[in-house]
């Protein structure tokens, strides 16, 4: 996990993928000094960092996944699902906004925890696993919401319409759980047992850790993150959407690749999950805002990612070497 | 439809007798497909499914729902390969790539199998017949809503939807051919995926990449509520028209908010109700137009069918929708 970076000439992945932020946006600046107006607005952050934040959160809970060495494709499914029946629980059911939103978090830890039941102990690959479940939790949600559950209350709208330093709420949200999810894994030895596993379960096993029930935890707990999105999304927009999630699961675990983690399992943190969902989202923000066509705009930002990767790859061989 | 009698059906069902009509009776068994990528939107749930299943009670015949449950090409292909396959008596199905399903359609066609797009056209396909919407009219019915409200104002207008989709580029097309005489200028059309997420985050950076941007205008039915998210959340509700396709209740709501302008609705469940019956009739029709129709590959049904549109504005939007939270 740590690597002495500065000590030893290298850079980390995380600050390596700051500097080509920082890098790419004063490039964007010195090409396109006329477009730069209209990026380098707070306007314009505030509507990135709002339209990012569904991901981002998503992107958290991956990187715990991604951490123990297993990966959940069902997590955009999952938040639509949660977000469709937590609507469905106070606009048809009648139910108060609140008991909804626990009643809706509470089924998302438990998607989460079987998710992780059939994985750690069933010991069902996770790929296999989580394909079945996105599309069982899809399909709940398009029977539960059809095309979607609008006119939520206003009361449940203002938690995801409401402001603060010019930033809506789901913002924050996405604040508040980073701080808490880079804490835990950064600062605490219990999180730090996922790494562990992640690393080399067999090792973790032998040395008392409960490999299986630390991944049914981080299933779980990704089930829960995914809850957060899909709720905090439904009241952003006050209207629970059926497909909001799709293919978000893959913008996560892109995010979170980029952000240091590894598909192999031991590595990644917090803060990289957050700055691969910024990296990817920046990038596409300056795409937009110099109306690149969406055919280049798919060809430049995956070349993008392609070259942040291998120039981690590039040093982590000078590492090695 | 069918008035004419004592003309013999080509190729249908066996053992079907003569209604009154004129028409051969279905066989009991007879199966009708209907096929397409991300086969269970909630606009086919909610729209082309029902009615396909209504005009299969009125005319006595099965139907089947088919394809991927994502937008998925080479599964649909599949599909299709494989429904003919087993021999239908019809198959519908939604072109969602005008090229690649080219070749399974042409292929059940020569195996005898009727088969007519619904929804989007395979033009360069074989298939029999089309049944949909003129997406030009589309792109020209939301153009002249965006006119009428601007009132001469002059400026930007962005556009978003499935760009690749040979139906969104007729739309873009049909919108310059009256947006642009009237002096808007039209940016480079954008993607957003059929997401309101994508559709929100994308409508969000053309704003903010455009100082005298004036419209945006949609094309799937997810572009509107994302155009209106963004445009609310930007502050600019009132400043920028927005129009879009599809008039459902996210959109609905919307319009009473002030934030979408005018919603250009399909007529969905035409698609599959009359194109059931375009099926039917290319198995039990009795019309006939010369001595040998077979030989000269004359079909007894048209080959387009526009079916139309309709357009929804803040004024009337309150006839469609609910009653809104807290109203009893």
């Amino acid at each position: 996990m740590k690597r002495g970076k500065w000590a030893r000439g290298t850079i980390s992945r995380e600050t390596g993928l700051l500097l080509l932020l920082l890098l790419a946006v004063a490039a964007f600046r010195i090409l396109f000094p006329v477009s730069w107006e209209s990026f380098a607005t707070f306007d314009n952050f505030a509507s990135v960092v709002r339209n990012l934040a569904f991901e981002g959160i998503l992107a958290l809970g991956m990187m715990l996944i991604l951490i123990t060495g297993n990966f959940d494709l069902s997590v955009g499914a999952l938040a639509s699902l949660v977000g469709v029946v937590t609507g469905w629980l106070m606009k048809q059911a009648g139910w108060p906004v609140p008991a909804s939103i626990v009643a809706g978090l509470a089924l998302a830890a438990f998607c989460g925890f079987l998710n992780g039941i059939i994985v750690a102990r069933v010991r069902v690959n996770a790929l296999i696993t989580t394909l079945g479940t996105m599309g069982i939790f899809s399909g709940i949600a398009l029977l539960a919401g059809g095309p979607g559950i609008t006119f939520l209350p206003p009361s449940f709208a203002r938690l995801g319409q409401s402001q603060w330093l010019g930033l809506q709420a789901p913002v924050w949200m996405l604040v508040i759980l980073g701080i808490a999810a880079h804490y835990g894994l950064a600062h605490t030895r219990f999180f730090r047992q996922f790494y562990y596993i992640g690393s080399n379960p067999k090792a973790a096993h032998l040395s008392g850790l409960g490999v299986a029930r630390l991944q049914i935890l981080a299933f779980t707990l990704m089930g829960l993150l995914a809850g957060f999105a899909g709720i905090a999304y439904a009241a952003r927009v006050a209207t629970a959407s059926s497909t909001v999630g799709i293919g978000k699961e893959l913008g996560a675990i892109t995010a979170c690749i980029l952000g240091g983690a590894s598909l192999q399992g031991g590595r990644g943190t917090a803060w990289g999950a957050l700055l691969g969902v910024l990296f990817v989202a920046t990038m596409q923000n300056m795409l937009l805002i110099k109306q690149v066509r969406p055919e280049w705009q798919g060809i430049i930002l995956g070349l993008v990612l392609v070259f942040a990767v291998a120039i981690d790859a590039v040093l982590n061989r000078g590492r090695a070497a | 439809m069918g008035a004419l009698a004592g003309c013999e059906k080509r190729g249908g069902p066996i053992g079907g007798v003569r209604p009154a009509s004129g028409r051969s009776a279905p066989n009991p068994d007879e199966e009708y497909v209907w096929l397409s990528a991300a086969a269970n939107l909630p606009l086919f749930t909610q729209h082309d499914h029902p009615a396909l299943r209504l005009a299969a009670k009125e005319l006595g015949v099965k139907v089947s729902i088919a394809g991927p449950n994502t937008v998925d090409i080479a599964g649909l292909v599949s599909a299709v390969e494989q429904t003919a396959a087993r021999k239908p008596a019809g198959m519908m199905v939604v072109g969602w790539d005008p090229s690649a399903l080219v070749p399974p359609i042409n292929d059940a066609i020569a195996a005898g199998i009727p088969v007519i797009c619904v929804d989007a056209d395979v033009s360069a396909s074989r298939r029999m017949a089309f049944v949909g919407t003129d997406w030009h009219e589309i792109g020209v019915r939301q153009a002249e809503a965006m006119v009428r409200a601007l009132a001469g104002r002059r400026g930007k207008v962005g556009l978003l939807g499935l760009i690749e989709q040979e139906i969104d580029q007729r739309a873009f097309a049909g919108f310059r051919s009256v947006a642009e005489p009237a002096g808007l200028v039209c940016l480079e059309p954008q993607q957003d995926k059929a997401s309101t997420a994508e559709a929100t985050r994308v409508a969000a950076g053309i704003i903010q990449s455009a100082n005298d941007l004036v419209g945006l205008a949609g094309f799937d039915a997810e572009s509107g509520p994302g155009m209106a998210q963004a445009v609310k959340e930007a502050g600019k509700g009132g400043k920028i028209v927005v129009t879009c396709v599809e008039a459902e209740e996210s959109h609905l709501r919307f319009l009473q908010e002030g934030l979408l302008t005018a919603c250009v609705g399909q007529k969905r469940k035409l698609f599959t109700y009359l194109g059931l019956h375009v099926l039917y009739d290319l198995n039990h029709s009795p019309l006939r137009f010369t001595t040998n129709d077979e030989a000269l590959g004359i079909k007894p049904v048209a080959t387009n069918y526009n079916t139309g549109t309709y357009t929804v504005t803040r004024e009337t939007a309150g006839l469609l929708l609910p009653k809104a939270w807290g109203e009893k």
